[in-house]
């Protein structure tokens, strides 16, 4: 279990912390979504939470210990930690796709390279390669490590909607076992994927079960945030009557199946 | 007839990757005879798979990368004419994809002075047109902030200020809103729709269907080659066309997909807007 205890951070020549307080429990075998406006701190978290950042105030607990305590606990935590950052390239320092994959080996290459596709891109430098292939290979490098915690920062932004399934589905499964913090903008991608939400803002961090947020999407205003398009459609769907008054699904299928629901309910007509 | 702004006429990219000390090289061919133009106020989408050539295309269109062989011309005037250099730098502007890329200065207003600067913009000059352009954009409490301290959403914005700050002829924009939150992404999509009615040409990289709808036509490319180019309306109705390309296929379509599969009956979307969705399901199955 990860727990972080009243963390702070105070930039850099700011006079003032990000956020009042940040407490929460974090458990394995489940995929938290990190959720906020613009410029509230999400990537600054997920720094904290990878230990390459320094708090100013508060503490991350890894099994109980405070990661910052000394040099030794900070050095067994990173071993536990893999981070996919925003910008990928800083990953890199090998020559090769290849020679990337091999270095970081630990689990088996071949199927990570036949799950992401990256095949015909192992002779390529990969500096060379392009955003989506760079985030592929960020992915898979941390993957090999096997890490028992897996942070990702926009971890499927600038893929297409192939490659967004194939990263979806295999965050999924290595959910078990694991625990997966990710910062998205894509509330479509969180509410789909993930067991918990983490609304970010200045007080602190709020979590709150999928569930729950499909059932009350007034919390994404709440939150500043606009609410993701399968609950508009829902509320649309609600309001032309077509739907039962106040249900909500999280993806397109589920709603299809109300609709499809209702249509068989009413022998044939909605 | 609109005049073409832009032709691309039979345009390859090979790429030289080095390989060891003694010189020796690999190579990879990226794009393979482009062919394809753009008429003046044009708003025209790019799409395709992650590594089909979008991101190099962009770079040849503002010669940051040079075709291992084609043409492009702008205004007729073949690329390679515009001497000096910086003459073409002035009339098409690329946001990239990788912002921090984008930058060289320390903040917004330093990279504004070297970027206009280069162009012999005077001090005052400089400091009009970033004002001006920083209020447009609701951005004037960023200027001077150290682009390390900003979140990659927030010098998003400012990469596309810093774009339109010399009013270019074609503005290209490699997936802009990327790293933005939708709130975010809605005000650059305020932004370019402004830009459109203001006779800027557009060639808008993307694979978001939010951004593809602003468009009028888009050029689907794969592999290295423009396999199709077609309304945008059109694509956004066609789930076969859009799931070959991999682009998302819209919510409204997939629910009218599962739906159609769960009724067995036909639901088709003329558009893929919530209104014609609850009309179809109305219609067909009310």
């Amino acid at each position: 279990m990860l727990e972080i205890k009243h963390l702070n951070y105070q930039p850099p020549q700011k006079s003032h912390f990000l956020w009042q307080d940040i407490s929460v429990r974090l458990q394995t075998n489940k995929i938290y979504g990190l959720v906020g406006v613009n410029g509230v701190g999400k990537s600054t978290l997920l720094n904290l939470l990878s230990g390459l950042t320094l708090p100013s105030a508060g503490d991350i607990y890894w099994q109980q210990q405070p990661i910052h305590q000394s040099k030794t606990a900070l050095r067994q935590y990173l071993t536990q930690v893999g981070y996919c950052l925003q910008d990928a390239d800083h990953l890199f320092f090998k020559q090769t796709v290849r020679e990337e994959l091999e270095y970081h080996l630990q689990a088996d290459l071949q199927s990570i390279i036949e799950l992401l596709q990256l095949q015909p891109l192992l002779e390529r430098s990969p500096f060379e390669l392009s955003g989506g292939q760079k985030k592929r290979l960020g992915l898979a490098i941390m993957l090999l490590r096997k890490p028992q915690i897996l942070l990702g920062d926009e971890i499927t932004a600038g893929l297409d909607a192939h490659f967004q399934k194939v990263v979806l589905s295999l965050l999924q499964s290595y959910r078990d076992q694991h625990l997966v913090v990710l910062v998205t903008h894509n509330l479509e991608e969180a509410l789909q994927m993930c067991d918990e939400l983490l609304f970010l803002d200045k007080q602190g961090l709020h979590n709150y079960p999928t569930a729950q947020v499909v059932q009350q999407p007034e919390l994404f205003a709440q939150f500043g945030l606009l609410k993701p398009t399968s609950l508009h459609i829902c509320q649309q769907l609600i309001a032309a009557g077509l739907l039962p008054a106040a249900t909500y699904y999280r993806s397109n299928k589920e709603i299809a199946q109300a609709l499809a629901a209702q249509w068989d309910k009413d022998a044939h007509t909605l | 007839m609109k005049a073409a702004l832009l032709e691309v006429r039979h345009l390859q990219y090979v790429a030289e990757q080095l390989v060891n000390l003694e010189l020796e090289t690999t190579q990879h061919e990226i794009l393979h005879d482009l062919n394809f133009a753009i008429k003046e106020h044009e708003f025209v989408g790019l799409v395709g798979p992650n590594g089909s050539g979008k991101t190099t295309l962009s770079k040849l269109l503002t010669r940051i990368l040079e075709p291992t062989s084609g043409q492009i011309l702008l205004n007729g005037v073949d690329y390679q004419e515009f001497t000096p250099q910086w003459q073409l730098h002035q009339q098409v502007s690329l946001v990239f994809q990788n912002v921090d890329a984008q930058f060289i200065g320390a903040n917004f207003q330093e990279d504004m002075a070297l970027y206009l600067g280069n162009f012999g913009w005077t001090p005052a000059q400089i400091h009009e047109r970033m004002q001006t352009i920083s209020q447009q954009l609701g951005l004037s409490e960023l200027i001077d902030q150290p682009f390390k301290r900003l979140s990659g959403g927030q010098k998003q914005l400012l990469a596309i200020a810093e774009a339109l700050a010399v009013q270019p002829k074609l503005l290209i924009l490699d997936e802009p809103t990327a790293q933005l939150d939708p709130e975010n992404t809605q005000q650059v999509l305020q932004i370019l729709q402004k830009l459109q009615q203001q006779d800027v040409t557009i060639l808008l990289i993307t694979h978001k269907l939010a951004e593809l709808a602003l468009t009028k036509r888009v050029l689907l490319l794969n592999a290295g080659q423009i396999t199709q180019t077609t309304a945008t309306a059109n694509l956004l109705t066609d789930s076969e066309l859009l799931r070959v390309n991999q682009l998302p296929v819209p919510d409204t379509l997939q629910i009218a997909e599962h739906l159609s599969q769960l009724t067995e009956q036909q639901l088709s979307l003329s558009n893929p807007e919530i209104p014609e969705l609850i009309r179809v399901i109305q219609e067909r199955l009310c």
